[in-house]
C-alpha cells in the first residue's frame, strides 16, 4: 500500500477544470517530482493533499487514513511548505520550530534540524525572521515542514531563492531523509535537480496526469546527442539521410542520433569522408527537461 | 483544542508582544488618577481611571492583527494543513480574543486598584455613586459588562471584515468608527428612527440601545422611550445579532481560499 494515494481526484473552480481525475501514488522513502508548466494543477494538487482545498470527486489516502477537507486527522504526519515560506516575522528561527513543535508529541530535535537545514542557531535562533533573506527564510520553511517528523514532507519549489550551495544542502538533506524512510512529493522548476534527486515523476498538464512512472523509466532509450556547426549543413542532413541518423536543423546547428547510439570520432570520420568542415562539435544527454517538453508538446497536440 | 490555544498564546506573546500591551493598560489609569486629581473621584475610579477608551482601543488593534496576520504573512496555510479542522482554527481565534479581552480588563481594573491606593486611598467602593441599584462595584461590575458585550460584537464585524477582505487597516478603520463614532452614529439613528421606526430593530439602533443600557437600563420606562424596545428585547435581539455576524464570519473563512 502506497503511502500516499491519489485515486481519480477531480476539482473545478467554476467551469476551470483545475483538476482531472488525478491519480498517482507516493511509496514510503520514494522521492516524487511533480512537475508540468505554469497553472498545470501542481499547487492546487498540493492544497488538495494538504486539506487545505476541498474536492469534488476522487479519493486521497495518506498512510492508510483518509485526507478531506474536514478531515485533517492523518495530516500529523505530513509536513509542508507550499508556495513561499510562512513566517512570523517578530518570532527567531528557534521560536518558529518551537512553534510548530507543539502539535507534535515527538518533534524533531531543534539543535538537528536547524543544522541540518543550515540555519545557524548562533546567529537565526536569536534573530528575528523579519531580518532573513529569502534564502533563509526558505530553509526555515523547509525546517518547519521537517519539525513534526512526517512520513511524507510536501515541497513546492523548495529551491527559490537558495544560493547554489544551499541548493546543494537541501538536495543533500532531502536524499539523507528519504534514505531513512522520509517520503518526498516535490515540485519544482529546477529540473534538473529533480533529475537527480527523485525517483518517480508525475507530470501534470491542464490538471490531468500526463505520465507517472520512475525515473529510470521515464530516461530510458536516451541516447547522447550530437550537435554540430559546419559549413555545409545541408551536405550534412543528406548524409544523415544516407546513414539513417536521426538529424534536425536549428538554427545554425544539426542535432544528429541514432538508435544504435553514436561516436563522435566515428562521426568526424564520415564528416571527413565527405568533406563537410566541422566549426563545433558537442554531446548532448537527454534529460528531463527535454522529455517533459517533448510530452507536453504531444499533449498540447493530443488537446 | 488546547494545543491550538497554546499556539496561539505563544504568537500573541512572541509576535504581538502582548505584554506591552497590558503594561500600557496597566499604567494608563496610574497615570491619569496620578495625574489629575479629578480623576480620583468617583468619574475617574469607577471608569477605571478612564481605561475602558484604552481596553476598547487596542482590543479592536488586537482582534484586527489575531485575524488578520494569519492571511498577511501566508501563515493560514501552515495553520489549515494540520490536523485540525477549520471549525476549530475558527473556535480558538474566538476564545484568544475574548481571553485578551478579559486580560486587557484586568491589567486596567489592576492598574485603577493600584492608583486608588495611592492616590485615593479613602475612595469607598461600598458607596453607592448616583445608581440606585447598586454600590461602586456595582456600577465597575456594569461598566465592564457593558463594554465586554460591546467588543463582543465589534469583534465579531471586525472578525467578519478581515475574512472578506483579508485587511487589519479596513477591520481597525470599522472598529473605531464602531466605539468613537458614536455621537455621530447615535445622532443619525435619531433621525432614521424618526423615518422608518421599524429601523429600531437594525443592528446599529440594537448595539447603540446596548451602548447606552448602562445610562438607561435602570430605569426601563426612559428605555423604552428612547429606543422602542424593552430591555428583554434589546439584550436578545442584540444576543442574536452576535449569534449570526460570528456564524457569517465562519461561513466565509471556510469558504476562504488559501
Amino acid at each position: 500500500m502506497a503511502l500516499l494515494e491519489l485515486k481519480n481526484v477531480s476539482k473545478k473552480f467554476g467551469h476551470y477544470q483545475a483538476m482531472d481525475q488525478v491519480s498517482f501514488n507516493v511509496e514510503a522513502g520514494h522521492i516524487v517530482g511533480l512537475i508540468g508548466p505554469n497553472g498545470a494543477g501542481k499547487s492546487t494538487t498540493m492544497r488538495a493533499i494538504t486539506g487545505l482545498m476541498s474536492y469534488n470527486s476522487g479519493d486521497i489516502t495518506f498512510d492508510n487514513q483518509p485526507v478531506t477537507f474536514n478531515n485533517h486527522k492523518a495530516l500529523d504526519k505530513m509536513g509542508n511548505l507550499i508556495e513561499y515560506p510562512s513566517i512570523y516575522p517578530n518570532l527567531t528561527a528557534l521560536d518558529h520550530l518551537k512553534l510548530y513543535a507543539m502539535d507534535t508529541k515527538e518533534p524533531a530535535d531543534f539543535r538537528d534540524i536547524m543544522e541540518r537545514t543550515q540555519i545557524d542557531g548562533e546567529n537565526f535562533g536569536k534573530r528575528k525572521a523579519k531580518h532573513f533573506s529569502l534564502g533563509m527564510k526558505q530553509r526555515l520553511g523547509i525546517a518547519i515542514a521537517l519539525i513534526r517528523n512526517p512520513k511524507l514532507v510536501i515541497l513546492d519549489e523548495p529551491m527559490n531563492g537558495l544560493d547554489p550551495q544551499s541548493v546543494h544542502d537541501v538536495r543533500e538533506l532531502i536524499q539523507s531523509l528519504a534514505k531513512q524512510g522520509v517520503s518526498f512529493l516535490i515540485s519544482s522548476h529546477l529540473l534538473d535537480e529533480l533529475q537527480r534527486i527523485a525517483d518517480d515523476v508525475v507530470i501534470i498538464n491542464k490538471g490531468k496526469i500526463v505520465k507517472a512512472t520512475t525515473m529510470p523509466d521515464f530516461l530510458s532509450g536516451d541516447e547522447p546527442k550530437i550537435v554540430i556547426e559546419t559549413n555545409d549543413n545541408e551536405a550534412l542532413l543528406k548524409l544523415a539521410d544516407e546513414l539513417a541518423w536521426d538529424a534536425q536543423q536549428e538554427g545554425g546547428k544539426v542535432t544528429i542520433s541514432a538508435k544504435d547510439g553514436l561516436d563522435v570520432q566515428a562521426v568526424l570520420g564520415k564528416l571527413g569522408e565527405v568533406q563537410i568542415e566541422v566549426k563545433n562539435i558537442n554531446t548532448q544527454q537527454e534529460n528531463l527537461e527535454n522529455h517533459l517538453l517533448e510530452i507536453l508538446k504531444d499533449d498540447g497536440q493530443k488537446g | 483544542m488546547l494545543t491550538l490555544m497554546k499556539q496561539e498564546y505563544f504568537k500573541v506573546f512572541k509576535q504581538n508582544h502582548l505584554h506591552w500591551w497590558l503594561l500600557v493598560t496597566f499604567a494608563f489609569p496610574i497615570f491619569i488618577i496620578g495625574c489629575f486629581p479629578i480623576e480620583r473621584m468617583q468619574t475617574g475610579i469607577l471608569n477605571l481611571g478612564q481605561g475602558i477608551i484604552i481596553v476598547n482601543f487596542l482590543g479592536i488593534i488586537m482582534t484586527a492583527l489575531i485575524a488578520s496576520q494569519e492571511f498577511s504573512y501566508g501563515t493560514i496555510r501552515p495553520l489549515l494543513s494540520r490536523r485540525f479542522n477549520r471549525l476549530q482554527v475558527f473556535i480558538s481565534k474566538i476564545l484568544l480574543i475574548i481571553s485578551v479581552y478579559v486580560l486587557l480588563f484586568l491589567a486596567d481594573f489592576l492598574g485603577t486598584m493600584v492608583a486608588k491606593l495611592f492616590f485615593a486611598p479613602s475612595f469607598d467602593f461600598s458607596r453607592q455613586y448616583g445608581d440606585p441599584n447598586g454600590n461602586g462595584w456595582v456600577v465597575i461590575y456594569r461598566t465592564v459588562g457593558e463594554t465586554f458585550l460591546q467588543m463582543l460584537f465589534i469583534a465579531g464585524l471586525v472578525l467578519l471584515v478581515v475574512n472578506l477582505v483579508k485587511s487589519s487597516g479596513a477591520a481597525i478603520a470599522l472598529g473605531v468608527v464602531m466605539v468613537y463614532g458614536v455621537p455621530v452614529l447615535t445622532a443619525l439613528s435619531t433621525f432614521l428612527l424618526g423615518q422608518l421606526p421599524w429601523l429600531k430593530w437594525g443592528p446599529l439602533q440594537i448595539f447603540l440601545g446596548i451602548q447606552n443600557i448602562g445610562r438607561l437600563g435602570p430605569q426601563p420606562d426612559i428605555l423604552y422611550q428612547a429606543l422602542g424596545l424593552t430591555l428583554e428585547q434589546l439584550v436578545s435581539t442584540y444576543v442574536a445579532y452576535i449569534v449570526i455576524i460570528y456564524t457569517l464570519a465562519y461561513y466565509i473563512f471556510r469558504k476562504r481560499s488559501v
